[in-house]
């Protein structure tokens, strides 16, 4: 009796198991199924922003960078060419001891790692520092005080000196201007600060009042553009100086008042889009042969997206993704950003609101295949905006206004990435149908 | 001794739960109507599963009610049963296997007065259980699939209780049996893309409601030690009460949010179509028995609420026959007093897919070996039987299940109802 009921428990602790995955494949129907909708997104263009910012327009909060440089290319973006402008002061009045006798006068500038450019024929850039004959106009009241790419930099008054690097990281690390010392403004600078002049008092607008700025351009010659450090113990004039024969020190003037710090970038287009003049113009991909996204220059393509089709009672979008195919280059002077930005715009190609994962992620990265360059694309994520979209209510002129898009770099301002697309880029919406009928 | 008792029916009791708390079955046959139906009920499975005609004075046979008569008047009765499946599915490209347990059943019998007798029981009338993934292609696409992840579980059981009325040769008998019981199936769809959405339904029907059983016996004797005996039992078109709820919501892999809820409840009535059981059994003392049964269901007119999943299902028609033999009942030698069963059942069930029906072609096998305890007062058989068997086949898409089924039973009965007559 005893070894029956354990032969019983037996059977029921071992009886239990299972290895059925996928047997039956053809045997159960799949009435639920996931289905895709590919669509070509022909109505994809060109499309140039009037500006975009480059200041802080705050007088507390200051630029980390800013960029400088000329970079052409006659096929896709034209020529850019980027100037920036900022005041210096000293932090404090100067102590030179009078009997000092000034060595040199050198303006350095620090790089901050970003470069574009021709950096494999080490042609040698020069770079040329003016002083401006009147501060840039600041307008608290209009536009928060930003400044924008297309202000113009104030009249130069002279050119101070020049710097000559080769383009890559220890030419830039070691470049510096070099100033003449024998110049007649900057010897007589040198005693102010020696005799404690009216300009070192009240610091720093004293010293702006009368030193209103510099500028720097770049050569017409130079082919690269990189970003500068923009903080006061990166960018600052130095004045070399010794007393009597062993004492050598120096008295720096640096970075100030951010207010008017900002940069002038001015890109002239190529032939295929000297018409984008305005921001509502638009180049067609089939007519360009190509569409462009560059930073630093205004370039984003605007995209108009299929509204979705339409969908029973057990039919829900569970994925949307669009799919670019960008032009690869081998060993490229521009690279390529590894995330887009993806906004809502209309008609009239305004920038609305970004579009964003639920988590705050951009939507918009690049799969990079490490074996197949070739085969690198950008993936977007248009799940949550697809799946919004069914909550519309059904107004075309609501569901018309939906469907514009625009694709940018993460940040115009701060990048000179670009991204050539080529092809015509793809949309697919996955749609699940579980309608749960077995058999 | 009471202390046995109690532990022994405690355990049975405990036994019969655990079982019906697994799941039962692995085959996706079980995804038709309300589950694979048990195709070798009852306490007469070595003998292929006959039925309708079995009657004797130790086991209950609950399918047919007619047959309690034939329990002992002054004992009571307690019978259990579990088992255990082994089975391997192939079909033209693959094949796979699975082991479960249960189908436990428990069956109390006794005699309430002179002619009249009563059963209640807990029995499985039928189980459903597969969990299933698939990789389709997704239309539209050349590369890219998606998965679909299909479950089911459930099935119905019955708790019943049950009269039989005996008059000289004619016994008759009915159980009301109360169904209950739930079928449920999920499916999950997913496909492999970062931040997808993927979907989850569950179908989810709860069954609770009367079927009636009736029986019929009649006894012939035929001289000598020969009897045959007639019987028959079915159950009338029944319409068991559900409530069925539906619901759909779908989740992002990053986030646990639910999104869309699709939530329907139905309320309606499920068809559990007529069956009927016949059959004969011939017996000569206490050596020799042999029995047939046919059975019929119009599983056809299955129907769930009417419009909801109205799969098209066919007839269920089983077919079985057995024979037993006992070498000397009262002989001291244990292989002697032993039973020994065998027997066939055909099944040409409702399913039908890709053209085919789906049969079920089985024999059985076991023995009986029974235990007389206290002075004759407690009589024990302990039972094992073993079916052997496949069902479906492997042409145009389909399965082809080989099974090997062993079973376990305990029939157990006691004087109760006399008094002791000497102290």
């Amino acid at each position: 009796m005893k070894r029956f009921i354990y032969l019983i428990f037996a059977i029921i602790l071992s009886s239990c198991g299972a290895e059925l995955e996928s047997i039956g494949e053809d045997f159960i129907g799949n009435g639920s199924s996931i289905e895709m909708y590919e669509y070509r997104i022909t109505e994809t263009s060109t499309i140039k922003i009037d500006s975009f910012a480059t200041s802080t327009g705050s007088n507390t909060v200051s630029m980390s960078e800013i960029f400088i440089g000329r970079y052409s290319d006659p096929l896709y973006t034209g020529t850019t060419v980027i100037t920036p402008t900022f005041t210096i002061a000293p932090e404090y009045a100067p102590v030179v001891d009078e009997e000092a006798t000034l060595d040199s006068i050198t303006f350095k500038f620090g790089y901050t790692g970003k470069l574009w450019g021709d950096t494999i024929s080490l042609r040698q850039q020069i770079l040329v520092l003016h002083e401006l004959s009147e501060l840039p106009i600041y307008n608290e009241t209009v536009d928060n005080g930003m400044m924008f790419n297309i202000d113009p930099i104030p009249p130069f008054k002279r050119e101070l000196g020049r710097a000559y690097f080769y383009p890559n990281k220890k030419g830039l690390k070691d470049a510096y201007f070099k100033l003449d010392k024998n110049d007649k403004y900057l010897s007589t600078l040198f005693d102010r600060m020696k005799y404690k002049d009216n300009m070192f008092n009240d610091l720093p607008w004293n010293f702006i009042n009368e030193f209103k700025g510099l500028a720097i351009t770049a050569d017409k010659n130079n082919d690269i553009i990189f970003g500068m450090n923009a903080t006061p113990d990166s960018l600052y004039m130095c004045f070399h100086y010794h007393v009597g024969a062993t004492l050598e020190s120096t008295v720096k003037i640096p970075l100030t008042t951010p207010i008017f710090q900002y940069f002038n970038a001015t890109n002239t287009p190529t032939r295929k889009f000297e018409s984008l003049k305005y921001q509502t113009d638009e180049v067609p991909i089939e007519e360009s042969a190509f569409a462009l996204i560059q930073g630093l220059s205004g370039y984003m393509v605007k995209m108009v997206l299929p509204v979705p089709p339409p969908q029973d009672q057990y039919s829900t979008l569970v994925k949307a993704e669009l799919e670019l195919n960008p032009l690869i280059f081998y060993n490229s002077s521009i690279t390529m950003p590894q995330t887009i930005s993806v906004y809502k715009s209309n008609a009239n190609n305004e920038i609305l609101s970004q579009l964003q994962q639920a988590s705050g992620d951009v939507i918009g990265k690049l799969e990079k295949d490490e074996q197949h360059l070739d085969a690198s694309r950008y993936k977007i994520d248009l799940t949550e905006y697809y799946n919004a979209f069914s909550m519309l209510p059904e107004e075309p002129s609501i569901s018309d206004e939906f469907t514009h898009i625009i694709l940018s770099v993460p940040s115009m301002s701060s990048t000179f990435d670009r991204v050539i697309i080529e092809d015509v880029p793809v949309l697919r919406l996955y749609y699940a149908h579980y309608n749960n009928d077995l058999l | 001794m009471n202390t046995k008792r109690y532990i022994v029916t405690l355990l049975a009791l405990l036994i019969t739960v655990a079982l019906h708390a697994q799941n039962n079955t692995g085959t996706p046959y079980s995804v038709f109507g309300y589950g694979l139906i048990n195709e070798n009920p009852g306490a007469y499975t070595g003998m292929g599963g006959v039925s309708a005609a079995m009657r004797d004075n130790i086991n209950i046979n609950y399918l047919n009610p007619a047959s309690y008569t034939a329990l002992d008047s002054n004992r009571w009765h307690v019978q259990l049963g579990v088992h255990a499946e082994m089975v391997r599915i192939t079909t033209h490209k693959e094949s796979a296997h699975y082991r479960v347990a249960g189908n436990g059943y428990f069956n109390l019998g006794f005699r309430i007065r002179r002619n009249l007798y009563s059963s209640i029981g807990f029995t499985e009338l039928s189980d459903i259980g597969y969990d299933l993934t698939y990789k389709n292609v997704i239309p539209g696409s050349i590369t890219q699939k998606y998965t679909q992840l299909m479950q089911g579980e459930g099935g119905l059981n019955q708790f019943h209780f049950g009269l039989g009325w005996k008059y000289k040769n004619l016994s008759i008998g009915a159980n009301l049996g109360v169904v209950f019981g739930k079928i449920e199936r999920r499916q999950t769809l997913s496909i492999p893309m970062d931040n997808a959405y993927y979907i989850k339904t569950s179908d989810n029907t709860r069954i609770h409601d009367i079927i009636i059983t009736m029986g019929a016996q009649y006894v012939i004797d035929l001289g000598g030690t020969q009897n045959l005996t007639l019987g028959a039992y079915f159950n009338p078109n029944s319409r068991l009460f559900g409530k069925n709820s539906y619901i759909a919501y779908k989740e992002s892999s990053s986030s646990s949010s639910i999104i869309d809820n699709d939530d329907e409840v139905d309320k309606g009535f499920i068809k559990y179509p007529f069956k009927v059981t016949a059959g004969v059994a011939w017996s000569k003392s206490t050596k020799w028995l042999v029995s047939g049964d046919y059975t019929f269901q119009k599983m056809s007119q299955y129907r769930e609420f009417d419009t909801h999943n109205n799969i098209k299902l066919k007839d269920y028609h089983r077919a079985s026959a057995g024979i037993s033999f006992t070498p000397e009942k009262h002989s001291r030698k244990w292989y002697l007093h032993n039973s020994y069963e065998f027997g066939l059942y055909f099944v040409r069930s409702h399913m039908y897919m890709n053209e085919h029906h789906i049969n079920t072609y089985a024999f059985t096998a076991g023995t009986v070996v029974p235990f007389l305890f206290s002075n004759n007062r407690q009589e024990l058989d302990l039972k094992a039987s073993i079916d052997c068997g496949f069902r479906g086949s492997e042409v145009d898409g389909l399965m082809r299940e080989r099974f090997v089924k062993i079973r376990l039973s305990l029939a157990f009965k006691e004087l109760w109802f006399m008094k002791r007559k000497i102290y």
